[in-house]
């Protein structure tokens, strides 16, 4: 008898006691002023044995737990690293996992503006994923967009070329090689990755770039036709307009003016 | 020769009723729910994921079958006089410990094709679930190779594990020294890279030690299984050929071992 | 004729850090055909040591053993040889039929023969409605039959039991001698150890008495009774006499 209220009373303080923690985190889940370290390379390989593939997995999914706990756009360059190394710690026990790859180039060109960080990375993994197309047209794709060397850009996008056997891809890297490539290139370039681009960021800053190219291709066109009507190029875009080419100057979404230098229009 | 058989049939029929196959199994089937529930995380490579959980499960699952059924079995045979038995009869103590070794043999064949076809099963329903993320060059085959070779790297554990019970009559003893030899043979080619360009005494000592130890990693296709990847026949050729001479040396170092042991 | 043959057997083991125990010392034992040999001896006087050497289980440090002539590291020795060790630790998951099948085929017997045996012998050890049960479910009196049935399974010309009435009740003790009888009758050769002075007394043609290790009396069973009017009596003397 005297057992059975001992029971009862215990378990009636046990609930009590669990209510009152309630809320509260374990220390282990609490966001600390740093971030926590890792592993050395060597000593994660060894603890995980043969069932590297497993921590891979397991690495991959702790960095996203910590993405969710704080909102992307108020990462500090800490939170950046910490994300890097964890992924790097994944990526090292199955360098063939898609995963980290996927989610360095998702947010590191953009939100972490460390697209340097995004190439290296990538490239790491095209001995591993050589049937992988998406890994080179990323850094390609990248050199473009952040960097604007061309020559590089157009160097993997090659490689996508001839691992996807993607015409598309083929005739990008070839018009991209091509000092810089046209407009028209750009946009194609553009409008396909806009499609494969994750992060509001990133689709935000593509749509601008976007809307801005769409803006020169409309002034380079009506150039051309001033050409064909007057024999030269203006001298200004506002001709374009006083000669009855265009009815306005597109607006620039990057607020400022487009103008003329040497034949080309820049913004 | 059919005296082994006799001896294999007893180990197998002891062996099979344990109650601990039946958690085995249960312990795979809830490892494949935790896959499942995990899954949704990933963004590309989700039946990769699949592939991992499966295998990491049948590995996992079939090192408990090794150390908390096939150790407990040897060392009770020896704990309480059970050996007795077998030696009373007319057969020679090479017979009893090739005999046993088998039956191990054929309980972890039943547990690696039971968890080997839940694993496929467990492929399967990811690549239902998730079409579009199935690896490029994913194959069946490779699937299946996977599975042998464990299969394989657990032989050559046994092989170990009999080594050890036959040197040291402490149950305590054989469990350690066997979780030793599996914790170094896994990680040796880790180690031996690592330690490669630190020339020295601690070189030498790696290096000898892959020599003993059994070189786990070998018989680890995980990652081909999971990704795809390329696997040179050759290279499978070298791979079992290695098994087969480990197991066959430990084997007779183990029975000439037993042969002048005591059993008192 | 000579089935079993001890010469000059020595065995130590090591106790301790630097001891060593003699478990035996120069021991030489001849056993006839057909003769029921009785070994009689205190705890620890190294019954169980000569018994283990007999099977194989253990190793002399000197001396060797023989039955029929041959080696008893050969394994054909133990073809026609049953075996009742001191407390039958057998397999928990198994039945006695599997474990009377196994030990049967091992002995070169056809599986027809095996089973027309088993159910015989079980039958006589009252074990016949529990054949197929695992062993686990099983009393310790029931281990020791299952014990005694597998001793038996293959017909064999010689048996060695390691006291084989010690936990029996009396009902089973009663049964275990009369078979033992029998056995006699039919011109076995039976080698056992014990220290309960009464069944020997019953069974037994010739007493060998062990001590410390080593053989202090061999003698007729009928001799024995007639120099100290017991066994109980002997037994004492000369256990005493040899301390």
């Amino acid at each position: 008898m005297k057992k059975t209220f001992l029971l009862i009373f215990l378990i009636i303080g046990y609930f009590i006691v669990l209510k009152t923690l309630g809320e509260t985190k374990p220390l282990v889940l609490r966001k600390e002023k740093f971030p926590p370290k890792i592993l050395p390379p060597a000593m994660l390989k060894l603890t995980w044995g043969e069932f590297k593939n497993l921590g891979a997995d397991f690495l991959f999914i702790k960095s996203l737990v910590y993405q969710e706990a704080e909102a992307i756009s108020k990462f500090s360059e800490q939170d950046w690293n910490y994300i890097y190394s964890v992924l790097e710690a994944s990526r090292m026990l199955d360098p063939y996992f898609k995963d980290p790859y996927w989610l360095v180039q998702a947010f590191f060109p953009w939100e972490a503006k460390s697209p340097e960080k995004a190439i290296f990375f990538l490239k790491k993994g095209l001995s591993y994923r050589t049937w992988d197309w998406t890994l080179p047209y990323y850094i390609g794709f990248d050199y473009f967009f952040f960097l604007n060397d061309y020559a590089q850009a157009s160097k993997y996008l090659f490689k996508a070329a001839r691992i996807s056997d993607n015409l598309f891809i083929a005739t990008l890297a070839a018009q991209i090689a091509y000092k810089g490539g046209k407009t028209e290139t750009a946009i194609a370039f553009l409008s396909d990755m806009y499609s494969k681009v994750v992060s509001e960021t990133a689709k935000e800053a593509i749509h601008k770039r976007l809307q801005a190219l769409q803006g020169v291709l409309i002034l380079e066109k009506a150039i051309e036709k001033y050409k064909t009507m007057f024999g030269h190029v203006p001298n200004e875009l506002k001709e374009l307009v006083e000669k009855g080419i265009i009815k306005e100057i597109p607006q620039n979404p990057y607020h400022t003016p487009y103008y003329l230098k040497d034949g080309k229009v820049f913004f | 020769m059919h005296k082994l058989y006799w001896v294999s049939w007893l180990t197998f029929k002891e062996g099979i009723k344990h109650r601990i196959l039946y958690g085995i199994i249960l312990f795979f089937i809830f490892a494949a729910m935790t896959s499942l529930v995990f899954a949704d995380f990933f963004a590309i490579d989700v039946v990769k994921v699949g592939i991992d959980f499966a295998l990491s499960a049948t590995s996992l699952t079939g090192l408990l079958v090794l150390f908390f059924l096939c150790i407990p079995m040897l060392n009770k045979d020896l704990d309480k006089r059970t050996v007795y038995f077998s030696i009373s009869s007319p057969i020679s103590r090479s017979q009893y410990i090739l005999g046993k070794f088998f039956g191990l043999f054929f309980i972890l064949f039943i547990c690696m094709l039971i968890l080997g076809i839940l694993s496929c099963l467990l492929v399967k329903i990811f690549m239902t679930l998730y079409k579009a993320y199935i690896p490029l060059n994913f194959s069946w085959a490779k699937m299946v190779l996977a599975l042998a070779f464990n299969l394989l790297s657990f032989l050559v554990l046994l092989s170990v594990i009999f080594f050890f019970w036959s040197v040291s009559s402490k149950g305590f003893i054989v469990s350690t020294f066997s979780l030793m030899a599996y914790i170094i043979g896994t990680n040796i080619a880790v180690v031996k890279e690592m330690v490669s360009s630190h020339p020295g005494v601690i070189k030498h000592i790696v290096n000898f030690s892959s020599w003993i130890f059994p070189n786990l990693s070998y018989f680890d296709l995980k990652k081909i299984a999971a990704h795809g990847l390329d696997i040179a026949p050759s290279y499978i050729l070298k791979i079992s050929i290695y098994g087969c001479f480990y197991i066959a040396i430990l084997l007779i170092l183990t029975m000439m071992i037993f042969k002048k042991k005591d059993l008192a | 004729m000579a089935v079993i043959v001890f010469k000059q057997i020595t065995k130590s083991y090591q106790e301790g850090l630097r001891g060593k125990k003699r478990a035996l010392e120069e021991l030489s034992l001849e056993i006839e055909k057909g003769e029921v040999f009785g070994f009689l001896g205190p705890n620890g006087a190294g019954k169980s040591t000569a018994i283990k050497i007999l099977l194989n289980f253990i190793f002399p440090d000197t001396g060797e053993v023989t039955i029929n002539g041959q080696q008893v590291s050969n394994p054909q020795v133990r073809k026609h040889l049953g075996y009742l060790p001191e407390n039958p630790y057998l397999y928990d998951n198994l039945s006695p039929k599997e474990l009377l099948l196994f030990k049967g085929r091992l002995c070169g017997f056809s599986a027809q023969e095996i089973k027309k045996r088993t159910d015989e012998i079980l039958f006589r050890m009252n074990l016949l409605n529990v054949k197929k049960r695992p062993l686990r479910t099983f009393s310790k009196g029931m281990i020791q039959r299952v014990g005694f049935a597998l001793a038996l399974i293959n017909d064999p010309e010689i048996l060695i039991l390691d006291e084989p009435f010690s936990g029996l009740d009396p009902l089973m003790r009663y049964e275990a001698l009369e078979l033992l009888l029998e056995l006699k009758q039919k011109g076995k050769t039976i080698f056992f150890s014990s220290h309960i002075l009464n069944d020997i007394e019953r069974v037994c043609d010739r007493i060998g008495i062990l001590n410390h290790g080593k053989l202090v009396y061999v003698g007729n069973s009928e001799d024995i009774v007639n120099e100290y009017s017991s066994l109980e009596n002997a037994f004492l003397t000369i256990i005493k006499g040899h301390a």
